[in-house]
């Protein structure tokens, strides 16, 4: 118990006056002599006890009588945990009134919505208290219905009726920061910020208030609207998506991660997959307390087009998060010309022999690669508008009408992947493809060869060691140099010549500095020069396992396919916009409501699409404004909920469930506390007090009154 | 505690002319008188010898029979007589209260037996008076002569006050001076009540004497108007008592109340007159109610 005014507690020696004065009073007695003394004695002894007793239970009654009154005024007050019925029970100040309006405030208790109660409870403070009051609605955004706080609490309890459920779960520590910035300008004395949230809500790390000391302190009040009751919620939290070519061609795998945020176990929870709004695959998942486990679907994608799909999981209390969308994408399909420069008749030292098997419909689930080989002759007689990428591994002298065709080709936003071999004559190479190769050709150089290197002369092989992770190409593979890429062995490869102002990009470098992989942008296309060869003549790296997803992603890259990103964004958080096609200026973006907003081509190269009003989970589809011909697809988006905001429990009952609760919950504000002031109960014991007083001194009518003795005529 | 008090008020003796007393019942008296004798004869016949007590005739001692016995006797005489009454008048300290504005219970109990007295007197009847406190006070043997009024005035006046209630040795003197059939006025407040108080009454009844008991009462001692706490000192022993006379007036008055049904309950079974006085009252209403009575 702690006191507001503890000085006023000195009043409790007020609690001494009655015993004092009674003394007082005893010696100051009326002195009278009376002849009846022995009738008063004895009427005395018959009624000396109970006067005794009246007389200290009245002394006994003024003395508390004086110190509740000093304890009343030192106004008493009790810090427990936070409890809705006691908060509504307090008033006066100014409270400023923050609402979670996340969507997990959603949630149906015992049929009612936690935001329900949570508005309940906000009216039943607004009208208990007796002073200032404003709201704060913490959903998809923050508004604040009025600029400060306001007398007419009517208003805010009319806006109140307004406030709905957002996609959010994150805003709430925003609201209770913009309500402490509402409170600068309030007078000092009761200032207060209630906190309406759930219980993860309540203990979460809000923000704490102004340093201030004294009356003009800010008292933060979190409250947990479910009063602490359980509230069990399971929910789909993450979808992921990677091609299964064991399961076939147009294949995916799709990975569910279900949450089960309650303290009972779950068995065979209904989780399926649902594609164009049908159930596709359907399955069970077993779950335990506080647990999250993975369900895995294999979906085939027949449709050429981007299909709208969710995993969804029976529904609870809280049916927004029981369901999660994705898109499931066709892999584009990307038209590529290998020209091969060395053909073998036998399969494996054929030039293209690993391109093919890398490039094959069941390696590459997903990447639907449309695959035509040619050679150097034949390449007259083909249309390179048909194709999005050509590949000239290890080709040799080319035509320069050819060549011509192939830089139009590029220029027109083509890709072109030059890989190295012994037909590639450097001059001549130089010659003719120069305006589109990252660097000009020098030389062939025998790894380990200690004339051209004094530090590879122990070596037989150079490898890869320098990657730019940050490059297009290399952004799937997270560690490229824990991967085979890196012991890859290149025994040869084409030395470049150094050009500062080539505009090639090094995506991978081997390990004496030489260039491994090149990129340059040639007006809307690309060009990719590999210095060593598709085949094993060169080095082993074709058949490193990683060399298939470099492959894929350099064709991909070359081809300015999007790649194919399957995770949902969070709502509320910009999504990007995949447009790679440079003609593209800019794109019409469908919400799930249906609504069509315009998102333009950035200023800059380097900034890329991205797509602000993901408002509300669903499919959001991409279309180019205006619609162009041939464009290759534009992959659409998906937004989910923010899976955080799906485990409504406490600390407390995350405890119960057997959850590590201190070392998740470092920083997580425990101990909330709320004040209650006694002064009430103490006046009202005042009350009772005076009341038991007049009782002690009543007296009943006709007591005074004297009846007529006995033996006296009228 | 002594002094002189004024027990004699003109008006009141004015107010008393009119008024008689007789007696209830047959008395035995010495002189010619209005009340009957139970004896018939001559005037002057003798009729026998009573132990001489102070403040008889000395002219009546029978002078022979101390020759003879050498003891002192008074010799007694059949005839129609007049009413012989002994005044025993209470002067203990409990007589000494009265609230502001009413006499004490003294001052009235003086003027109550003194208007008597002089009724009696005036109509040839013999009176006498015995105060008493704690001890025996004066006793002024019982006369018929008129100036006989002024004694007892004198003596009522100036009788000390004090010490505790002793009626009982009161009443024993008189039943051993009262020989012939006499009225015995007890003036007092009776605060030492008890069975022995109402045997001697009884037993002087049963000796042909007249009983009457005025029984005096001051409002304070029958209303208990007391409110504050007090501290209540008894008068006659000096005890003291602290009180709520507000908790306690109920259970007071109730004690009180009982107290007084009881001794006169008690002396009417015993063939005596009763009767409470109220020291607001009147001495002539409260004569006048007693003669009424009888």
């Amino acid at each position: 118990m702690s006191f507001l005014s503890p000085a006023l507690l000195l009043g409790l020696l007020a609690a001494a006056i009655p015993p004092i004065l009674h003394l007082m009073l005893r010696r100051k007695a009326v002195q009278v002599r009376f002849p009846a003394l022995e009738f008063i004695l004895r009427s005395n002894r018959k009624t000396a006890r109970r006067f005794r007793f009246k007389q200290l239970m009245l002394m006994v009654v003024r003395s508390l009588l004086l110190a509740l009154l000093a304890f009343a005024l030192a106004r008493p007050f009790l810090h427990h945990d936070a409890d809705p019925a006691a908060v509504a029970a307090d008033s006066g100040g100014t409270t400023v009134v923050v609402l979670d309006a996340g969507y997990p405030m959603g949630y149906a208790l015992d049929g009612e919505a936690l935001i329900d109660r949570a508005r309940f409870l906000a009216e039943t403070l607004l009208d208990d208290g007796n002073g200032m009051g404003a709201l704060v609605v913490a959903g998809d955004r923050i508004t604040t219905p009025f600029a400060e706080p306001t007398g007419d609490l009517a208003a805010v309890r009319r806006a109140l009726e307004e406030v709905a459920v957002g996609h959010r779960a994150d805003r709430l520590a925003d609201g209770v920061a913009r309500a402490y910035e509402m409170l600068e300008d309030a007078p000092p004395g009761g200032r207060r910020v209630v906190v309406l949230t759930t219980a993860a809500g309540a203990a979460s790390d809000l923000p704490k208030p102004p340093p201030i000391t004294g009356d003009a302190a800010i008292e933060l009040v979190p409250v947990d609207v479910s009063e602490g009751r359980p509230t069990p919620n399971r929910a789909v939290l993450g979808v992921s998506l990677q091609p299964a070519p064991e399961m076939g061609s147009g294949h995916w795998r799709v990975d569910a991660r279900v949450g089960n945020f309650g303290p009972d176990a779950i068995a065979r929870l209904p989780v399926h997959v649902e594609v164009d709004g049908v159930p596709a695959v359907r399955g069970f998942l077993d779950l335990g307390p506080g647990e999250e486990g993975v369900k895995t679907f294999y979906v085939n994608v027949d449709q050429k087009e981007a299909t709208p799909a969710a995993v969804v999981i029976e529904p609870d209390a809280l049916p927004a998060d029981d369901r999660r969308p994705f898109w499931l994408q066709p892999a584009p399909q990307m038209r590529v010309l290998a020209i091969n420069g060395d053909p073998r008749p036998t399969p494996y030292r054929d030039e293209l022999f690993y391109l093919e098997r890398a490039l094959s419909p069941t390696t590459a689930a997903g990447a639907r690669v449309k695959l035509d080989i040619t050679d150097v002759p034949t390449l007259q007689r083909r249309d390179l508008d048909d194709f999005d990428v050509v590949v000239l591994a290890n080709a040799g002298e080319l035509a320069p009408d050819r060549a011509r065709a192939l830089e139009t080709f590029v220029r027109g936003g083509g890709g072109l992947l030059v890989s190295m071999g012994d037909q590639v004559k450097p001059a001549t190479t130089n010659q003719l493809l120069g305006p589109l190769l990252p660097r000009t050709l020098r030389d062939v150089r025998q790894a380990g060869d200690a004339a051209a290197s004094a530090e590879a002369g122990d070596r037989r092989a150079a490898r890869p060691t320098y990657f730019e992770r940050g490059h297009a190409i290399l952004r799937s593979i997270p560690d490229p140099a824990g991967t085979s890429l890196g012991s890859a062995q290149i025994r040869r490869y084409m030395l470049l010549d150094p050009a500062a102002d080539a505009g090639g990009e090094v995506v991978v470098g081997l390990d004496d500095g030489a260039p491994l992989l090149l990129t340059r942008t040639l007006d809307q296309g690309r060009v990719a020069l590999l210095t060593t060869t598709l085949d094993r003549d060169w080095g082993d790296l074709p058949i490193r396992a990683d060399f298939l997803p470099l492959l894929q992603q350099t064709l991909r890259y070359l081809t300015r396919v999007a790649e194919l990103d399957s995770a949902p964004v969070v709502v509320g958080r910009p999504a990007p916009v995949p447009v790679e096609d440079p003609r593209v200026q800019r794109v019409r973006v469908r919400a799930p409501d249906g609504e069509l907003r315009v998102v333009e081509r950035p200023k800059s190269e380097e900034e890329p699409w991205q797509f602000e009003g993901t408002d509300a989970p669903g499919h959001y589809q991409v279309e180019p404004d205006p619609p162009l011909p041939g464009l290759v697809a534009l992959p659409g988006f998906a937004v989910a909920l923010d899976p955080a905001g799906a485990d409504l429990r406490g600390p407390g009952a995350k405890a119960e469930d057997g959850e590590d609760v201190a070392a998740a919950g470092a920083g997580v504000a425990t101990g909330v506390t709320k004040r209650t002031e006694l002064w009430h109960a103490a006046l009202f014991a005042l009350f009772l007090l005076l009341l038991g007083e007049a009782a002690l001194l009543f007296r009943k009518r006709g007591e005074d009154e004297v009846k007529p003795l006995p033996g006296r005529p009228a | 505690m002594s002094g002189a008090r004024s027990i004699v008020d003109a008006e009141l003796l004015a107010r008393l002319s009119g008024l008689s007393v007789r007696a209830g019942q047959m008395v035995e008296g010495a002189l010619t008188g209005m009340h009957k004798s139970p004896h018939h004869g001559s005037s002057v016949e003798f009729a026998q010898h009573r132990e001489y007590s102070p403040g008889d005739e000395i002219r009546h001692i029978d002078w022979k029979a101390f020759g003879k016995s050498d003891r002192h006797y008074i010799k007694q005489f059949e005839d129609e007589t007049n009413l012989r009454t002994y005044l025993l008048l209470d002067t203990s300290g409990s007589m000494d209260y009265g609230r502001a504005g009413v006499p004490t219970k003294l001052l009235y109990a003086s003027r109550l037996a003194a208007s008597l007295a002089w009724l009696l007197l005036r109509q040839g009847d013999a009176v006498g008076l015995l105060t008493f406190g704690e001890r025996l006070g004066t006793y002024v043997p019982p006369r018929a002569r008129p100036d006989h009024f002024w004694n007892l005035v004198q003596v009522m006046e100036k009788v000390p006050v004090g010490g505790a209630t002793n009626a009982v040795g009161a009443l024993e003197h008189i039943a051993e001076v009262a020989g012939r059939r006499s009225v015995v006025v007890l003036v007092s407040d009776c605060m030492d009540f008890d069975g022995r108080l109402t045997a001697l009454c009884r037993q002087l009844r049963r000796r042909r004497h007249q009983v009457v008991v005025f029984h005096v009462l001051d409002p304070d001692e029958t209303e208990f108007p007391f409110s504050d706490l007090t501290e209540f000192e008894e008068l006659e022993g000096g005890e003291k008592a602290l009180a709520d006379p507000r908790g306690m007036r109920a259970q007071y008055l109730e004690e009180i109340r009982a107290w007084i049904d009881d001794l006169r309950r008690t002396l009417l079974e015993g063939g005596v007159a009763y009767h409470r006085i109220d020291t607001r009252d009147p001495v002539d209403d409260t004569l006048r109610r007693f003669i009424g009575s009888r």
